[in-house]
């Protein structure tokens, strides 16, 4: 059975249809009923569906008979496309034997395609290519082999050209899943090794492990030791996805399927752990998982203070589901007492935050996002600074360095004039530039993270009419002139407003800011005093004149609970208000201060 | 039931709908509807049965809709009806809501003999170019034949109604209303700010931009000056929106601003049962035609307020008035203590100076009458 199960993951740059072409797997191996079929299936946040993203992978077992007549088990993992979640991508591709890389015929290779491809490079998989959307009218589906072939390295002749959309070519796709990719080598009767490769925590039966067994085989009733702490559990059950859970007895080398085994502590299921079994035990654990470090951080308070133990509690529950999410305990004059949570980028941050509030009913505020800034201090140690409020004095630092990414832009060639104007303004290095095909381009250049993490990408979207596309990775740490803003409401420092700026944007920064806040705080019953400032410097200021009006002229008999209803309104948009000393600001405001787009 | 002493009564009909009004009224088309309505409203009082040992009623109000548009002897017939019914004490307040077309001189006069004592007159400006903006039926010359004739009636408790913030209107073009009203000798004088639901057709018009409605700034600048003048000629303010000669209050709106209890009759009308608040069914023909078959009109219940919520709801609605709440008998009322209950609101209120605790008293400052919604949503719980 082993050599007729073949396991893969659909990779792909975002929006260039893994999701559809999942949606297209499952009904046509009949996984799903037809009643059953809905978009985006394996998508099971609402989130998701919302967004029309993929955040969480998604492992799914079909059943295939090819057209030779054999009965194959695939095993298809579906993964996010944004940058934010390439380790949800990486963790699932070590999963698999191989990876089908999905191409939009329109759009042609994109900065995440060659990323993703790259990264199924390194694990030695199988790669199928195949060019997506090929009924849109703009397709291309020719010059998109050909660029495959002069970029990948890619045979034209073996890339198949399919909709998953309208269902084409989803048989031939299929049909070189199983002929190319090779089965899972590993030995049934060796000593257990299974890969943990995602969790979530259940209410009723604690941690529910995604695993991959590599070797060996795993029953029901097994006692097993996780090899990074030793810790030991009886499974209390086992099974396979398929696309519901569906409960099987044994799981065997190559199979792909969930654990439980009556886990209650987080802590004691860690994603890239490798599970053997208490009787003989598997000597060295699988390879695993590099840690991912966060590129962004900021504050996640709650709004009501005494909600704190339990969005400590919701952030341990959620780092099983999420393990990329970092935090520790931190107050705030202004906030009172929180996280500072590291992410792997601005939309894993507004996801992760929107699914605390969502998964665990809390109500949270998040402060200004930024990077980590590495300081000298005059006494010769250095210090690593995410929170602009830790920042030290002036006179104690020598030298500030802030994190830079190696930035990959690709794009049809008639923008690479604006592009390069846009990684200039935002303090960019020039390294390379690269002619993938006549039409195709690939820049790179040496940029802060900060400004990377900020506007730099709708920035890019907006001059090249959405034809570029961004990936990065962390490339170290280089000096920098950069000061620390305060901003101050009625003469009082917030600190949870506190953010780094360079020396040479800092009066723009600070003007637009402080417009932005005169924007989004409502007035309020006195006037409202906005500053910001470097040290004691002020450097902006706006105000915000009091309240005037906010009064229901009229209130007889007959319309008193209507406008009870309209006062209780008021009351509940009161609530998602923050109060900073005598100021109540919108609990947004705290996340919008970094937002700016292009307001120079 | 007994404890209630006012009585409000609705006529949901108007010559036709003003561009602004959202309340449940509707143009009337066929005159006739008016003596069935009348005829059905007589058999509801008729209906309602009084508890024994009722205490006296305190207050009638005709409001509408256009309650003068009502035949006169059916008017009569009606508070023969409410007295055969009710208990009236020797100084019942009785309110009708006129609108400047429907005020001729011997309707008025028969309406006084019918024991109307009250005139509630929907002005609402005395310039032309403001009412037809408002779709007002009416122009300011029949605004002002109608307070002569109120006059000649004898009626010498009288309010006018005014409303400020019409687009078009300039902080010179108010005050010349306020002058007016002023100069026509009424006892009290409402000047509302003029606010509009979605579902009205102004509405609609603003959105597309045929006019703006003033800016806050301006509203307030419109608001402070009528407070001002009003004040200044001994309209003394008694709510955010209403003023008096001194005594001339009106009784049958404090009844509300001090959640009292009252009985609605009519289609439409709320009634307020200490904890519930009923609305009789939202339709003339359903209401005509269920006492026509001498059946009570359906009744919806629009609220059920626990004892918390009822006493929110006289918080908000007493700090509506200048006078605010007496604490006292506020603690008596609902078996709590106000101050103790909402100390951290009352402290943060009376720092800022918008919220005064004094001489037995719970009252808003003046400064905050125009931004009550703001601190009146604190208190909701």
């Amino acid at each position: 059975m082993q050599n007729n199960i073949r396991n893969f993951s659909i990779i792909a740059h975002i929006d260039h249809g893994k999701s559809t072409l999942a949606d297209r797997l499952l009904e046509i191996t009949g996984a799903l009923s037809a009643r059953e079929m809905k978009e985006q299936f394996l998508d099971k946040m609402d989130l998701e569906r919302e967004k029309g993203i993929t955040i969480k992978l998604q492992p799914v077992r079909l059943r295939y008979k090819s057209r030779s007549g054999e009965d194959y088990i695939i095993n298809l993992i579906d993964t996010p496309g944004h940058v934010d979640f390439s380790y949800e991508v990486s963790r699932s591709l070590a999963a698999c034997e191989g990876a089908v890389l999905l191409v939009d015929a329109s759009q042609g290779i994109e900065a995440q395609t060659l990323a993703n491809v790259y990264m199924a490079m390194d694990l030695n998989l199988e790669i199928i290519g195949a060019v997506n959307k090929i009924d849109l009218p703009g397709a291309e589906a020719d010059r998109v082999k050909q660029e495959m072939e002069s970029v990948l390295g890619m045979k034209p002749d073996d890339v198949i050209l399919i909709s998953a959309k309208m269902g084409t070519g989803i048989g031939d796709l299929l049909e070189e899943v199983v002929k190319k990719i090779p089965a899972p080598a590993g030995a049934p009767e060796a000593s257990l090794r299974a890969l943990i490769f995602d969790s979530y925590f259940d209410p009723y039966q604690g941690a529910i492990s995604y695993i991959r067994v590599v070797e060996g085989s795993l029953r029901k009733g097994d006692m097993i030791t996780m090899m990074s702490s030793g810790r030991q559990f009886e499974v209390s059950e086992l099974g396979v996805i398929n696309p519901h859970m569906t409960a099987v007895s044994v799981l065997s080398a190559g199979e792909v399927g969930y654990m439980a085994a009556g886990i209650k502590n987080v802590s004691d299921t860690k994603v890239g752990d490798t599970i053997t079994k208490m009787i003989k035990p598997a000597e060295n654990p699988l390879p695993g998982y590099k840690e991912v470090k966060p590129m962004v951080y900021c504050g996640l308070y709650p709004l009501e203070n005494t909600d704190f133990e339990r969005l400590r509690d919701a952030i341990d529950k959620f780092r099983l589901n999420d393990s990329s999410l970092l935090s520790e305990p931190e107050s705030s004059d202004a906030l009172g007492f929180g996280f500072r949570c590291g992410f792997l980028g601005l939309l894993h941050l507004e996801i992760v935050k929107e699914r605390l509030e969502r998964e665990y009913d809390l109500s949270l505020l998040a402060t200004s996002p930024g990077v980590v800034y590495r300081i000298m201090l005059t006494d010769g140690s250095d210090i690593y600074v995410q929170n602009p409020a830790r920042w030290p004095l002036p006179q104690k630092i020598s030298e500030i360095m802030e994190p830079y990414v190696k930035a990959s832009i690709m794009t049809p060639n008639d923008y690479v004039g604006s592009i390069m104007e846009l990684c200039q303004e935002k303090r960019g290095t020039f390294i390379t530039m690269e002619y993938l095909t006549t039409q195709r381009v690939m820049i790179s250049y040496k940029l802060p993270l900060a400004e990377i993490l900020f506007d730099f990408y709708d920035a890019l979207k907006s001059r090249t009419r959405g034809y570029a596309s961004l990936d990065y990775e962390m490339s170290g740490y280089e000096v920098s002139d950069l000061v620390k803003m305060d901003i101050l409401l009625n003469g009082e420092i917030v600190d949870a407003l506190s953010f780094i700026a360079h020396t040479d944007e800092a009066i723009y920064r600070a003007r637009a800011i402080t417009g932005r806040l005169r924007k989004i705080i409502p007035r309020q019953m006195y006037e409202v005093v906005i500053q910001a400032a470097v040290g004691s410097k002020i450097i902006a200021r706006e105000s915000i004149k009091a309240m005037r009006k906010d009064v229901l002229a009229k209130c007889y008999g007959g319309d008193i609970t209507r406008k009870k209803k309209l006062l209780e309104k008021q009351k509940e948009g009161k609530k998602r208000m923050k109060q900073i000393g005598r100021v109540e600001i919108p609990k947004d405001a705290f996340m919008s201060v970094m937002n700016i787009k292009n307001e120079k | 039931m007994k404890n209630k002493t006012g009585i409000y009564i609705h006529v949901p009909f108007c010559p036709r709908k003003c561009a602004y009004c959202d309340f449940f009224s509707r143009p009337l088309k066929d005159k006739s509807i008016l003596d069935q309505y009348a005829q059905a409203l007589q058999k509801e009082i008729q209906m309602y049965k009084t508890v024994s040992g009722p205490v006296k009623i305190q207050s009638v109000y005709w409001g509408g809709g256009t309650p003068s548009l009502l035949d006169t002897d059916k008017v009569s017939a009606i508070m023969v009806q409410l007295r055969r019914q009710f208990v009236f004490a020797d100084d019942t307040e009785i309110t009708m809501e006129f609108n400047p077309e429907s005020g001729q001189r011997h309707r008025l006069r028969r309406f006084a003999e019918a024991g109307i004592n009250r005139v509630s007159l929907g002005a609402q400006s005395f310039f032309d170019d403001d009412l037809k903006l408002l779709g007002r039926v009416h122009n300011s010359r029949l605004v002002y034949r109608v307070i002569e004739n109120i006059h000649a009636a004898g009626i010498k408790n009288f309010n006018i109604d005014l409303i400020f913030g019409i687009p078009g209107q300039t902080i010179t073009s108010w005050e010349a209303n306020l002058q007016k009203a002023v100069s026509s000798a009424p006892s009290h004088i409402s000047a509302y700010l003029l606010q509009l639901e979605e579902s009205v057709p102004m509405y609609k018009r603003i959105e597309q931009g045929e006019y703006r409605l003033p800016d806050d700034d301006s509203a307030a600048d419109l608001y402070a000056l009528t407070r001002e003048r009003l004040n200044s000629c001994n309209f003394v303010q008694y709510e955010i929106s209403n003023f008096a000669r001194p005594g001339k209050e009106c009784k049958h709106n404090i009844l509300y601003w001090r959640a009292g209890d009252y009985q609605g009759f009519g289609a439409g009308a709320v009634s307020l049962e200490s904890s519930r608040r009923l609305r009789v069914v939202q339709s003339a023909e359903d209401y005509i035609g269920a006492l026509a078959a001498d059946k009570k009109p359906d009744v919806d219940i629009l609220e059920e307020m626990n004892e918390a919520e009822k006493a929110a709801e006289a918080l908000i609605l007493g700090l509506r008035l200048c006078e605010g709440i007496y604490i006292d008998e506020f603690n008596r009322r609902f078996n709590t203590n106000l101050i103790h209950d909402y100390a951290g609101i009352i402290k943060r209120y009376e720092d800022e100076n918008l919220l005064h605790c004094e001489k037995g008293r719970l009252y808003l400052d003046p400064r905050a009458y125009f931004i009550s919604n703001y601190i009146l949503a604190d208190f909701l719980s």
